[in-house]
């Protein structure tokens, strides 16, 4: 079974399912037309047979090759890092916390400390010179 | 060194301290809660352009749609009341909470003042064979839901006055939802409907080319762009749901703010800018200050409170 | 109609209105190249500056962003991955294919001419059938947009490089993701969780932004070490030899036209107009392998119908007063303020104006190449910069644009779940291309049909036996097949 490719199916195969049972609690059409439920429904059926087809040929390709992920530290660290720059946004300072993110970033990324705050200063002033003083948009 | 921290400080983080001085010191921020480009913004647009000399400080427009709105008036009502954020006012304000879209309406934030008010029209093709609107109600009621009525969405304020329309008249339509007045417009004119209601500035121009006719007007008095054109309360129907436009801000404005902001836009309504926006948008140019507007706002909010349910019911049978 | 075809050209030849046209291709091609900022943005944020301009100043100006972002947004399609406007994900396919192979040159120079020469068709299908294609456009009922919708999905396939299963699972994932928000037809809030933000469904810009933006950051990161460092250093040579204009030429003129007439339809513009002209280009290629590993003729095909669309947009809006897309829908608005109303009116009372808007059209075109060829150069720069700045830079200005759409902050919250979603597809092997065209088409198609059957009652027979949704429906069906009957003749004949 190929691995990678038996999660995939699997995977939507129960979003398929999902849509399928939640299409059923919409309200239903009147005089013969379509409810809120139909498309949910239609595709959520139309998921899971394609994500069976592709269960089926996992299956059938065998093997046991997952998904391969080199360098999975940095990618989930830097994931991680905008994960927790998402969630500061809109508590004030975005020069100071965009800076600083950026500059941990590209730290953590190999860059070394005056050319990764040396960017981030560039990036930080380019991008709240365009936003917020050339489109009005208010960056807090 | 407190000096580079306080200045490092508005560097950094823009300014965010209490305002000192005569309000208003700084720039005032005014949410639309529609995208570029429509109606509530240019009218948020320009009126701000025009107020902004009077008031002594710029306004800067931002735009924050969805929901009906429910999203930038939930966001205004949020903010500091301090008259340093502020927000575009339309007829959906006192709509959203019966629709259920937020828990918020005219009574729970400060009303500034309105500017202006938009009547929706009835129309239909201009080869279509219903010439009056009494022909087009009778021909509605002897065969109920033949006429399919193009409206700009479930919950929109002109599909509302289609359902006034139906529960005053006993007529029935066949109700196709479109995402807009432009698409119910478009599909009209493309001869896949029968008729639409809209505001009248939306089809003003398509009158104009030729391409549609207004049967009615949705209003007591005519409107200045179609004054040929009967309207409901004349024809004796009492029905029509305008559009208005206005602006407020979070609960608890002080008194000297909002004074100071409708005495800026009243400045700004009466210029021949905003005269010559009205005439060009088919809106009608109508002042209500603080007061008026509160108690035209609630009579709104009360009005829509009590027919939503009976017309969400009419429209779901 | 000579005078006034004279009266047209010299409202623009005047050196501020041609300053203002030159400003708004600069400006249009920066808002194109980030890949947070789109040309909607651009035209909706310079639109109340036009205010205070004369009106042949403002359009000039505001057509001239329109026109300049959308090549703009092949630029970082090709050189890096990340299509800079919703219209370029298809050039990036062919694009970027051709920067890893050292030719990002001839690519930039293929973007920026094909994209000029694409518009300069779709103007001449303008000024030549701009009311027949209008007629057509207006033909479009709900049961018509339904068959392009069904017809755009049925590309799904092609466009999956290979994994047709997964294209189409991903596919199914971009129509259920367009499910979210409230029902077309009866305002009955779907998955929304009890959020708001979601009642007017999932932005389009913040998932563009995460699948291809974030996601290509993710997946470099993870790749940095074991296959490459940096993707491209060599630029090549810019401009194309006369044997591949040669070989590009039927897919150009099949790219403008179909851009033409997919902008022209009300509310579908390049986004969807290029992935359609790539997968039919693809079709009567004679090098179908090729496509998506750097075919010259896909790249042309897409660059063309970007800009073709905006011929097209361009003509509904003239003709019929109609926004033919996002963009023109606030050029109308625009245009508005300066008291003239777009219609067939416009044509009668004030043709110098339309001829003025044709002319405005053909030097902005010329703009694009010129600013385009002389900037493949500098822009090449890019490369040279350290990948972790780029990426740094993709990051931050993808957060701050999906942010700055509708200044939500569920928006970068989208992006990023888009983002993270975009890098284990791509790690599964899971074309990205059908998602995104799931997304766009998922609502054209529900609720088009919903209308149809509210019109015809319930009736689904009404529907397939129009004369357009038939023939959408015979394309659908039998091009995804004709490659395989074309096959099975051929052994026959041998």
């Amino acid at each position: 079974m190929h691995r990678a490719d038996g999660v995939t199916a699997a995977a939507f195969a129960a979003l398929g399912a999902y849509l399928v049972a939640s299409g059923g609690g919409f309200p239903a059409g009147a005089g013969g037309l379509p409810g809120a439920g139909f498309f949910p429904q239609t595709i959520g059926a139309l998921m899971v047979v394609l994500a069976l087809g592709l269960l089926f040929k996992a299956r059938q390709r065998g093997g046991t090759a997952g998904f391969a992920f080199a360098n999975a530290t940095q990618t989930a660290g830097a994931a991680g890092m905008l994960l927790v720059y998402l969630a500061l946004w809109g508590t004030g300072f975005f020069p100071l916390r965009t800076v600083l993110f950026l500059t941990l970033l590209l730290k953590f990324l190999g860059q070394r400390w005056r050319s990764a705050a040396g960017a981030a200063l560039v990036l930080t002033t380019l991008a709240t010179a365009a936003f917020q003083y050339g489109l009005n948009v208010s960056l807090e | 060194m407190l000096r580079v921290i306080a200045a490092a400080t508005v560097l950094l983080g823009g300014a965010c301290g209490p305002a000192d001085g005569p309000y208003p010191s700084r720039e005032i921020k005014l949410i639309v809660q529609a995208s570029p480009g429509g109606t509530s913004d240019t009218v948020s647009r320009v009126m701000a352009g025009l107020a902004e000399e009077d008031l002594g400080a710029p306004i800067v427009c931002e735009n924050k749609p969805g929901a009906s709105g429910a999203l930038a008036f939930s966001y205004v009502a949020r903010r500091p009341a301090d008259g340093y954020t502020i927000g575009h006012a339309p007829v959906e304000i006192a709509v959203v909470r019966s629709l259920g879209y937020a828990d918020i309406g005219p009574s729970d934030v400060s009303l500034i003042c309105m500017v202006s008010k938009t009547a929706p029209a009835l129309v239909v093709r201009a080869d279509s064979p219903w010439k009056t609107f009494e022909e087009f109600v009778a021909g509605a009621r002897r065969e109920p839901g033949r006429i399919v009525m193009a409206n700009s969405g479930i919950g929109s304020i002109w599909h509302f006055n289609v359902l006034l329309l139906e529960q005053g008249s006993g007529a029935r339509f066949t109700h196709l939802p479109y995402a807009g007045s432009s698409g119910a417009l478009v599909s009209l004119i493309g001869g896949h409907s029968d008729a639409a209601v809209a505001g009248v500035g939306e089809v003003v121009a398509h009158v104009q080319s030729g391409s549609l006719r207004p049967l009615a007007v949705f209003d007591a008095g005519r409107s200045g762009v179609f004054p040929d054109v009967p309207t409901t309360h004349e024809l004796g129907y009492e029905i029509g749901a305008p559009a208005w436009s206005g602006f407020f801000g979070p609960a608890g404005l002080p008194e000297q703010a909002v004074a100071k902001l409708a005495s800026a836009f009243k400045r700004a309504f009466q210029t021949p800018e905003w005269e010559k926006l009205c005439a060009e948008r088919g809106m009608e140019a109508l002042y209500l200050d603080h007061e008026q507007f509160e108690r035209f706002a609630l009579e709104q909010q009360k009005f829509f409170g009590d027919a939503i349910p009976k017309l969400v019911r009419l429209g779901a049978g | 109609m000579g005078a006034e075809l004279l009266a047209g050209l010299t409202a623009v030849l005047d050196w501020e209105v041609l300053g203002f046209l030159t400003a708004g291709v600069t400006l249009g091609a920066i808002f194109g190249a980030l890949p947070g900022l789109t040309a909607t943005m651009g035209v909706a944020v310079l639109t109340p500056l036009t205010f205070w301009v004369s009106a042949e100043q403002g359009l000039a100006m505001l057509l001239g962003i329109y026109c300049g972002a959308i090549p703009a947004g092949g630029i970082p399609a090709i050189l890096i991955n990340v299509p800079g406007t919703p219209a370029s994900i298809a050039t990036s396919w062919d694009g970027y294919a051709l920067a890893r192979q050292g030719r990002a040159g001839l690519a930039l120079g293929i973007n920026a001419l094909l994209s000029a020469v694409g518009q300069l068709t779709s103007i001449l299908f303008l000024a030549l059938l701009a009311f027949p294609i209008a007629g057509f456009a207006l033909k479009f009922g709900p049961a018509e947009y339904f068959g392009l919708a069904l017809f755009g999905i049925s590309l799904m396939a092609g466009i999956s490089k290979g994994r047709v299963l997964k294209g189409l699972l991903a596919g199914t994932l971009g129509l259920a993701l367009a499910l979210v928000g409230l029902d077309p037809m009866t305002a009955y809030p779907r998955y929304t969780f009890g959020m708001s933000e979601f009642l007017d469904g999932i932005s389009f810009v913040p998932v563009m932004i995460g699948l291809f933006g974030l996601a290509e950051v993710f997946v470099q990161i993870s790749e940095r070490h074991s296959i490459r460092e940096l993707p491209v250093k060599a630029l090549g040579r810019i401009l194309p030899r006369r044997d591949e204009w040669k070989k590009m030429l039927p897919s150009m003129l099949s790219g403008a036209g179909l851009g033409t007439i997919v902008g022209a339809i009300p509310a579908s513009g390049g986004d969807i107009g290029s992935v359609i002209a790539w997968e039919q280009a693809r079709r009567i290629s004679p090098d179908k392998e090729e496509f998506g590993k750097g075919s010259l003729r896909g790249l042309a095909a897409s660059c063309a119908a970007c800009n073709g669309a905006i011929g097209g947009a361009m003509t509904t809006m003239l003709t019929l007063g109609i926004p033919g897309d996002a963009v023109s829908a606030i050029l109308i608005g625009a245009l508005l303020i300066h008291g003239i109303q777009p219609g067939p009116l416009l044509f009668q009372n004030n043709r110098a104006f339309v001829f003025s808007i044709v002319f405005l059209l053909v030097f902005a075109s010329l703009l694009i190449m010129l600013i385009g060829l002389v900037g493949a150069r500098p822009l090449a720069g890019i490369l040279r910069i350290p990948s972790p700045w780029l990426w740094a830079g993709i990051v931050l200005f993808g957060t701050v644009g999906a942010y700055a759409l509708n200044n939500a902050v569920v928006d970068i919250w989208v992006m990023f779940a888009a983002g993270i979603a975009g890098f284990f597809f791509r790690k599964a092997q899971i074309p990205l291309g059908s998602l995104v065209l799931g997304l766009i088409l998922g609502p054209m198609m529900e609720a088009n049909l919903r209308r149809a059957l509210i019109i015809g009652r319930g009736d689904w027979s009404g529907i397939p036996t129009r004369p357009i949704v038939l023939f959408f429906l015979i394309a659908a069906v039998l091009l995804p097949v004709l490659p395989w009957i074309r096959s099975k003749l051929f052994k026959r004949g041998e």
